[in-house]
């Protein structure tokens, strides 16, 4: 069976980061290695904190997990007393190994890629959820002050430390000097005890035997003193013994002389003094004070040395520790400051703004990242019951109940999303009665591209609505009446249909009765029999021809109505044609009239052919009819520019009219002349105007009496 | 000359049918005119039932003068009728009336309306129409073959 290994298993732990990690941590060892001449055993774990941290950052978590593992090992091997070794001295240090060991793991988990502290990732991965990413910043805080107080407290520890070191080398260089100065006082007892033992010799006086005591207690004094001072050194106690020894024999040996001097005489005492070899004994005890001598002056100067070196060291510790101390204030100021800086400027930003239009009827409301309502302009107050203080710190959708036609969460997803919203929304006031509302809405992010507020402008539109819908109920209500006229005006167009056609039928059937019956009788009674005389026969012709002036009258009127209800078809109309052909069955009807038609040709319009040939032909009907008395009536048809339009216009030179009377020319039964002069129904102009009416068009007239006519017509608007 | 066949004159108005009648006697048209006064009484006597029964069909007027407006049924439903019917559809028919509506025109001429007059209110002119009806159905105009029946 093969040995099998998953290709993401490889993948996860890819060797680079490992790898990493090693370096990083071998980099810290030789940095404190390089550092130990300075840090001596103090605060082994610095560079190592820094190395996770490195590898927490660039590597990942897992790597980070085994740089702490790494640097633990390493802390406890090369730094920790006994160095070199993995045995622990004192349990502090142990204890102080497992905290290190502690803290490096958090780190490794919070400041990994992913983990609650990387920054950026985590932002985003925070932003898109709607709550306000306080965990995140508060853990960071807490491991950023926590970093700074460790690093305050080592700093603060290998300060003292260094300072304990100077103190301590000072106080043996002091030492020495005592020890120095109570050889020196030895030295100089012995010599007091010697020359005032020999004056004693010489003189014999009292005197010198009182400074002789006095020497030699002194000398005790100073060799107990130097014994004391020198129980630290071995090489001196040994040296102290032997000391004690010759001394103890010189003093003895200058009793002797001084007793014999006493009892026996100077020159006794001065063979004694010359056979004891008290020279040789005085010349060893000066040569050992010297040794001791020598030896404290060689152990000052080491001393002095290490004094310095220890000052130097306490010296570079402050210098780095106040860098550190200094960069650290700079950084924090700075931290501190760009964090001040942001805040006040989402507040400025956002207060200038809710300040600048306090005034306004909208609501403006400012809110936290957290919805968290922070400001309230009048015009919020106003509108929805609240003052400022009992709506601040309420979260807005709770405090007005917001509803909306489309979900609100889709509302969020855009304002997350682009950063504005604009839409309705429905907001319950404090006293319970809902609004409608025209919302904008804008949203803020601080740096990091984290919520830091909202800003809402609301507008009442409660009753531009209602006025809305009043006008779409009222609209409805239009359309209703106008559907119910309309079906009216078709029924009404009905009944005026089937009565126009009740009228041609049945109002002309007896009027073709009479004039029949009339005929009938002047046929049958009239001629040979003569039964009916000429005014009998004259009467008979008066009542026919009033019965076919009824006849035409019914034509003519219902013509009029035929052109008022019938459908338009429009249709580009070559006018100068329907004139032509008009005129040419006016030339067959009148054949014995001098008929000229001066016709410009290709005019056209654009409306229902029908309508317009029956407009036109009352019109010429008319130009005929009223040339009548002329020998050589000339009947035009052209066009003329009126008021930026073009006018149609059909012109005559026949007896014309007065001007005076020409308001009433367009009206129904409306004549200028009697039916003497020109028979007529005074129907067919009214016709022509509803024709040019019916097109958008209108229709005036110019004319003097005798000087002949003309009427002008348009037509609408071209198409 | 078709002067053994009958004029089916349909027409409500008595004044009309009087005149109607005058006028062909003037025009000198001899043929016995047939009035039915109004359309169920002309579908009576085409087809031969009712009053007409046992009338022989197949013997149509030489012409039939429609008026539109008829009681119980219209001059229109008559034509369609007459058309519909195998016995009449080759029946020549000539409307006469009063009604010059464009609607009627075309609903005449559309059932199969041979001619279209409309009467004028001037007798003159009405009887000259007649006449020159009754020569030209009587005298100039071929009759349709008559329809056999298996």
């Amino acid at each position: 069976m093969g040995f099998y290994i998953p290709a993401g298993f490889l993948k996860r732990f890819a060797t680079a980061p490992y790898a990493l990690a090693a370096l990083a941590v071998a980099a810290a060892i030789g940095l404190r290695l390089a550092f130990d001449p300075v840090l001596g055993n103090y605060s082994p774990y610095l560079p190592f904190v820094a190395a996770v941290l490195l590898v927490a950052r660039l590597g990942g978590r897992g790597p980070a997990l085994l740089s702490t593992a790494l640097s633990s090992l390493s802390v406890w091997y090369f730094f920790l007393e006994p160095r070199y070794s993995f045995a622990i001295a004192q349990p502090t240090a142990a204890v102080g190994l497992g905290l290190f060991s502690v803290i490096a793991t958090a780190l490794s988990v919070l400041e990994a890629p992913g983990g609650l502290l990387s920054g950026r990732d985590a932002a985003d991965r925070l932003k898109r959820s709607y709550l306000d990413p306080v965990g995140a910043p508060l853990l960071r805080r807490i491991a950023t002050l926590a970093g700074a107080a460790l690093a305050l407290g080592i700093l603060a520890s290998l300060v003292w430390s260094g300072f304990q070191r100077s103190m301590d080398a000072k106080r043996l260089v002091g030492h020495t000097y005592q020890v120095l100065n109570a050889a020196g006082s030895v030295r100089s007892s012995l010599e007091t005890a010697e020359t005032s033992q020999r004056g004693y010799l010489l003189t014999g006086n009292d005197q010198y035997l009182d400074a002789y005591e006095s020497a030699v207690v002194s000398e005790r004094r100073a060799r107990t003193s130097l014994r004391h001072l020198t129980v630290d050194n071995h090489v001196q106690q040994a040296r102290m013994d032997e000391f004690d020894r010759l001394v103890e024999t010189r003093l003895a040996l200058l009793a002797s002389t001084i007793e014999v001097r006493r009892r026996q005489g100077a020159a006794a005492a001065a063979d004694l003094v010359r056979s004891s070899g008290g020279k040789e004994l005085m010349d060893q005890l000066r040569a050992m004070v010297d040794a001791v001598d020598e030896e404290e002056r060689r152990l000052l100067e080491s001393r002095t040395v290490a004094a310095g070196a220890a000052d130097s060291r306490t010296r570079w510790i402050l210098g780095l520790g106040t860098g550190s101390l200094v960069l650290l204030l700079i950084l924090a100021g700075g931290s501190m400051e760009r964090h001040i800086h942001e805040r006040e400027r989402t507040e400025n930003v956002l207060g200038r703004q809710a300040r600048l239009i306090d005034l306004s009827h909208d609501a403006i409301v400012t809110a936290d990242g957290n919805r968290v309502i922070t400001g309230w302009n009048s015009g919020a107050q106003e509108m929805y019951g609240w003052t400022e203080k009992e709506a601040a710190g309420q979260v807005m959708h709770e405090l007005l109940r917001t509803s909306s036609a489309i979900p609100l969460t889709e509302m969020k997803r855009i304002l997350a999303q682009e950063g504005r919203w604009y839409g309705e929304l429905v907001h319950t006031r404090s006293d319970g009665r809902e609004i409608v509302v025209e919302s904008r809405q804008v949203l803020q992010r601080d740096t990091a591209g984290r919520p830091a507020g909202y800003l809402e402008i609301n507008r009442d539109i409660t009753d531009r609505k209602r006025a809305e819908e009043e006008i779409r109920q009222l609209n409805t209500e239009l359309e209703q009446r106008v559907r119910q006229r309309t079906a009216e005006l078709e029924t009404a167009n009905r009944e005026l249909e089937a009565f126009a056609y009740s009228v041609s039928h049945d109002l002309r059937a007896p009027l073709r009765g009479i004039d029949g019956w009339s005929l009938a009788l002047m046929e049958d009674y009239c001629g040979e029999c003569e039964r009916l005389d000429g005014k009998g026969r004259k009467y008979l012709e008066r009542v026919r021809s009033e019965t076919q002036r009824m006849g035409h009258l019914i034509d003519d009127l219902l013509q009029l109505s035929r052109i008022t209800r019938a459908e338009m078809h429009r249709d580009s109309v070559d006018l100068s044609a329907a004139v032509e052909s008009v005129a040419a069955r006016l030339r067959d009807t009148h054949p014995r009239r001098c008929l000229e038609f001066a016709i410009r040709p290709g005019l056209t319009a654009f409306g229902d052919a029908r309508l317009l040939e029956i407009a036109l032909t009352n019109l010429l009907d008319n130009a005929v009819k009223f040339t009548g008395p002329r020998a050589h009536a000339r009947i035009e048809f052209d066009t003329v520019a009126c008021e930026g339009k073009t006018a149609f216009v059909v012109r005559d030179n026949g007896v014309g009219f007065d001007m005076a009377y020409a308001s009433t020319l367009f009206g129904a039964f409306q004549r200028l002349h009697s039916d003497s002069e020109f028979s007529g129904t005074g129907i067919g102009l009214a016709t022509v105007q509803r024709v040019v009416q019916r097109h958008g068009g209108r229709i005036w007239a110019e004319a003097a009496p005798d000087r002949g006519a003309a009427f002008y017509f348009t037509l609408g608007p071209e198409r | 000359m078709n002067s053994y066949k009958v004029i089916l004159l349909i027409e409500d108005n008595s004044s009309d049918v009087d005149l109607t009648k005058r006028a062909l006697v003037k025009g000198r048209i001899a043929n016995q005119v047939v009035v039915a006064r109004d359309g169920k009484e002309a579908l009576d006597f085409l087809w031969g039932e009712g009053a007409y029964a046992g009338r022989d069909v197949s013997d149509l007027p030489a012409v039939t003068l429609l008026d539109l407006k008829l009681p119980k049924v219209p001059g229109l439903e008559v034509l369609r009728r007459v058309r519909a019917d195998a016995r009449t559809r080759r029946l020549p028919v000539v409307i006469l009336t009063s009604s010059k509506e464009e609607e009627d025109l075309a609903a005449g001429y559309d059932l199969g309306a041979n001619s279209y007059i409309r009467k004028p209110v001037d007798f003159k002119r009405f009887s000259e129409a007649i006449e020159q009806l009754g020569l030209y159905w009587l005298v100039w105009n071929e009759q349709p073959p008559k329809v056999k029946y298996p």
